[in-house]
C-alpha cells in the first residue's frame, strides 16, 4: 500500500524529489515494525495507512503563525513577522540549500525510525523558518485538518545565535492519519519553547543544541507515538522534555527518547506523566546516552504514572548508556492509583468522591501543565 | 448532639474498639484520654468516614441522624469536622482553592484573611498547596484554620497538640476558644494534659482497650498526668 502511494507520488518535477527519494530509501531500509521489535514493542494499535492528503487551498484568515492545511504549508494564512525567514521547503531547499542538504543528510543517515524517514517521502509542504541571531518571536504552529486522509507535516526550524523563540502547536479539525517530523537546530546561545497542544497520530522530534542553547519541550496533545532524539552537541547546552498524557477507552501514547550527551557540562531532564483510565495503554522508553566526552552530564528522567483502572497499563523502560565517569545521572517510574488517604482528607472536608477524585488527577497533571505556562 | 452506642470497630481485622460509649451534648467539651493503642484516633477517624476502618456493631447517632450511613462529605456537609493528626499534602491544589470549595461544598460563608490573621498564618498560604512544606505546627494550625471557616457543630481534635510548641498551642487554643457558642461541641483526643490547661473540659474520658472506662471532670486529667493510666 506505501509503494502505491510512493509510486504515484514520483513526479521528476518535483523540486523535492532528491529528498523524497532519500526519505524512501531510508524508511524501505529501516522497514516498518515487524511484531515484538524492541521500539515499537507496547504499541499495540494495528496502523492504516489512509491515502496521502492531497492540497487543499482554504480561504480564510491568516494566523500570526505557521499554518499547515492537511500536511501542506500554506504560506498566504501564514504571518510570520521579519526578520524572520519563513520559506516553504521546495524554496528553500535552493537559499538555505547548504544548511538543508546536510541537516538531511545528518537526519536520515542516523535515522532509526522509520516513520520519521517515511515522512521525508510523504511530506506534503514542508516549512523551512529560520530566526536571525537575537530576534525573539513567538509563533502560532496550526495543523488544519479537512480530510482523514494521510497528512504529512515537515519543519526544519532554525535559531541562529541567542535567538528565542516560543512555538505552540495546536490544530483544528480531526486528523485521520497523521506522521509529522519537527526539526530544530539552536545555535549558539539560542532558547526555544515547544507547547504542543495538537492531537495527532506519530510525531518525530529532532534537535541539535550548539553551545550555551537551551530547548524546552512540553508535549500535552494526545498522539500515538512520539519519537524524539536530542543531540546536546556543544557544551553548556540543555534540554528539557515534558509530557503528559490522558487516555481513557482503548487509548494508547507511546514515547520513545533517546538524549545524547555528546559533550561535557550539559543537562537534560525528561519529566513524562500518564493519567490512565478504562483500558487505556501508555509506554514510555526514555533513553539516555552519554558519550565518553560528555563529563558533568547531568541527565534526569522521571515517568510517573496514576493507572486509574484494573484493565489499564503503564510501561516504563529507562535505558542509560553512560561512559563518562564524572556523570550525575537518574531515572524513576511510578505506577500508582489515587491515594485513599488524600481522597477520604478532601470528602472529609465536604467534597464528593467524583470532586476529589478530580482534584488529585489534576493536582497530578499541574505539575507538567504548568511547564507550558 | 452525638450519641455512640456500643461501638465496635475493626482495622486490619484487629478489633480495636469493643464496645464504646459516649454522649456528647451541645454546648460541651469533652477530652478523650488514654494509653497508645487504646482507639482514641481510631474513634476519631471512625466518626469522620475513614474507609479503612470497618464497624463491626454499635451504632452512632449524630444530630438525630444515623452517622454511619452517611458518607464522608455528607458528614462534614452534616456539621461535622475532624481536625487530622497528620494532615496530608495535596500537591497541584491550592489552599485557597481548597478551602474556598470546601466552604462552597458546605455552605459556609466567611473571611478566610480575617481567620487566618487570627490564627497567625501569613498571606502567602493560600498560594501554596495544601500543606505543602509546612511544618507540623503549620498544619496543625492550617487544621484549626479549616475547623474556624467551618464553624462546624461537633468538631473532633485529634491529637490536635502534638509536635505542637507552647506558642502554636496557645494560637491553636485562641481560635479553640474563639468558635465556642452555645450550641456547638468539642471533642479532643490528647495523650498529654497540656491542651486541657488552655481549653478547659467539661468532662474527661479515658479510653482503654477498647472502650471508656473512667469518666470524671477536667481533675481527672490532672490526676492521671500525676499517676498515669494504669
Amino acid at each position: 500500500m506505501l509503494e502505491t502511494y510512493w509510486a504515484d507520488l514520483l513526479d521528476p518535477k518535483d523540486p523535492l524529489i532528491t529528498y523524497r527519494k532519500k526519505g524512501w530509501d531510508r524508511f524501505e531500509a529501516i522497514g516498518l515494525p515487524r511484531p515484538k521489535q524492541e521500539a515499537f514493542q507496547y504499541l499495540i494499535k494495528k496502523l492504516q495507512f489512509p491515502k496521502l492528503a492531497e492540497r487543499n487551498t482554504l480561504s480564510r484568515e491568516a494566523v500570526n503563525g505557521l499554518v499547515f492545511v492537511d500536511g501542506y504549508f500554506e504560506d498566504s494564512l501564514s504571518l510570520v513577522p521579519s526578520p524572520l525567514v519563513c520559506l516553504p521547503l521546495e524554496n528553500a531547499i535552493r537559499s538555505y540549500g547548504l544548511f538543508l542538504q546536510n541537516r538531511y543528510a545528518f537526519l536520515l543517515g542516523q535515522e532509526t525510525d522509520p516513520f520519521a524517514a517515511l515522512n521525508g517521502a510523504f511530506q506534503g509542504r514542508g516549512v523551512f523558518l529560520y530566526v536571525p541571531p537575537k530576534c525573539k518571536a513567538a509563533l502560532h504552529l496550526l495543523q488544519i485538518h479537512t480530510c482523514l486522509d494521510m497528512v504529512s507535516p515537515r519543519l526544519h526550524i532554525y535559531l541562529g545565535r541567542n535567538a528565542e523563540l516560543d512555538i505552540k502547536q495546536t490544530a483544528e479539525g480531526k486528523s485521520g492519519f497523521s506522521n509529522s517530523a519537527i526539526d530544530f537546530v539552536l545555535d549558539s546561545g539560542a532558547k526555544l519553547t515547544f507547547v504542543d497542544e495538537a492531537e495527532g497520530h506519530l510525531q518525530a522530534i529532532r534537535a541539535t543544541l550548539k553551545r550555551d542553547s537551551k530547548l524546552k519541550t512540553v508535549l500535552l496533545g494526545k498522539k500515538l507515538r512520539h519519537s524524539i532524539k536530542m543531540e546536546l552537541a556543544e557544551e553548556n547546552s540543555e534540554a528539557e522534555l515534558f509530557g503528559l498524557a490522558c487516555l481513557e477507552g482503548v487509548e494508547e501514547a507511546h514515547v520513545h527518547v533517546l538524549m545524547e550527551h555528546a559533550a561535557p557540562h550539559t543537562r537534560s531532564r525528561q519529566h513524562f506523566k500518564s493519567v490512565l483510565k478504562e483500558k487505556s495503554r501508555f509506554s514510555f522508553e526514555g533513553k539516555i546516552h552519554v558519550h565518553p566526552i560528555a563529563q558533568k552530564t547531568e541527565a534526569y528522567q522521571l515517568n510517573n504514572n496514576l493507572v486509574l483502572s484494573d484493565e489499564a497499563s503503564a510501561n516504563a523502560k529507562p535505558n542509560l548508556e553512560i561512559f563518562a565517569d564524572d556523570v550525575k545521572a537518574s531515572h524513576g517510574a511510578t505506577v500508582g492509583q489515587l491515594d485513599p488517604e488524600a481522597l477520604f482528607y478532601l470528602r472529609s472536608r465536604g467534597l464528593g468522591l467524583e470532586q476529589a477524585r478530580e482534584w488529585l488527577i489534576g493536582g497530578f497533571c499541574k505539575e507538567i501543565l504548568d511547564h507550558a505556562r | 448532639m452525638l450519641e455512640i452506642k456500643n461501638l465496635c470497630a475493626n482495622v486490619d481485622g484487629k478489633p480495636i474498639l469493643k464496645g464504646l460509649n459516649l454522649s456528647i451534648e451541645k454546648g460541651e467539651i469533652h477530652a478523650l484520654m488514654g494509653p497508645n493503642g487504646a482507639g482514641k484516633s481510631t474513634l476519631a477517624k471512625i466518626l469522620a468516614g475513614h474507609p479503612a476502618y470497618e464497624v463491626t456493631s454499635g451504632e452512632v447517632w449524630f444530630k438525630g441522624q444515623d452517622l454511619l450511613a452517611m458518607d464522608p462529605e455528607e458528614r462534614a456537609r452534616t456539621g461535622l469536622f475532624m481536625s487530622f493528626q497528620y494532615p496530608l499534602e495535596i500537591a497541584g491544589v491550592t489552599n485557597r482553592q481548597f478551602l474556598e470549595a470546601a466552604m462552597k461544598a458546605q455552605g459556609k460563608e466567611g473571611k478566610i484573611d480575617e481567620k487566618m490573621e487570627e490564627l497567625e498564618i501569613r498571606a502567602e498560604f493560600l498560594d501554596r498547596n495544601i500543606n505543602e512544606g509546612f511544618s507540623g505546627g503549620e498544619k496543625k494550625r492550617n487544621e484549626i484554620l479549616q475547623m474556624a471557616l467551618f464553624d462546624p457543630d461537633l468538631a473532633i481534635l485529634d491529637e490536635t497538640d502534638s509536635g505542637l510548641d507552647i506558642d502554636a498551642m496557645r494560637i491553636v487554643a485562641k481560635g479553640v476558644n474563639a468558635m465556642r457558642r452555645g450550641d456547638n461541641a468539642l471533642l479532643i483526643i490528647t495523650h498529654y494534659q497540656r491542651l486541657l490547661d488552655y481549653i478547659r473540659p467539661d468532662f474527661v474520658h479515658v479510653l482503654a482497650d477498647g472502650a471508656i472506662v473512667r469518666t470524671g471532670g477536667p481533675e481527672l486529667a490532672l490526676e492521671l498526668e500525676e499517676k498515669g493510666y494504669a
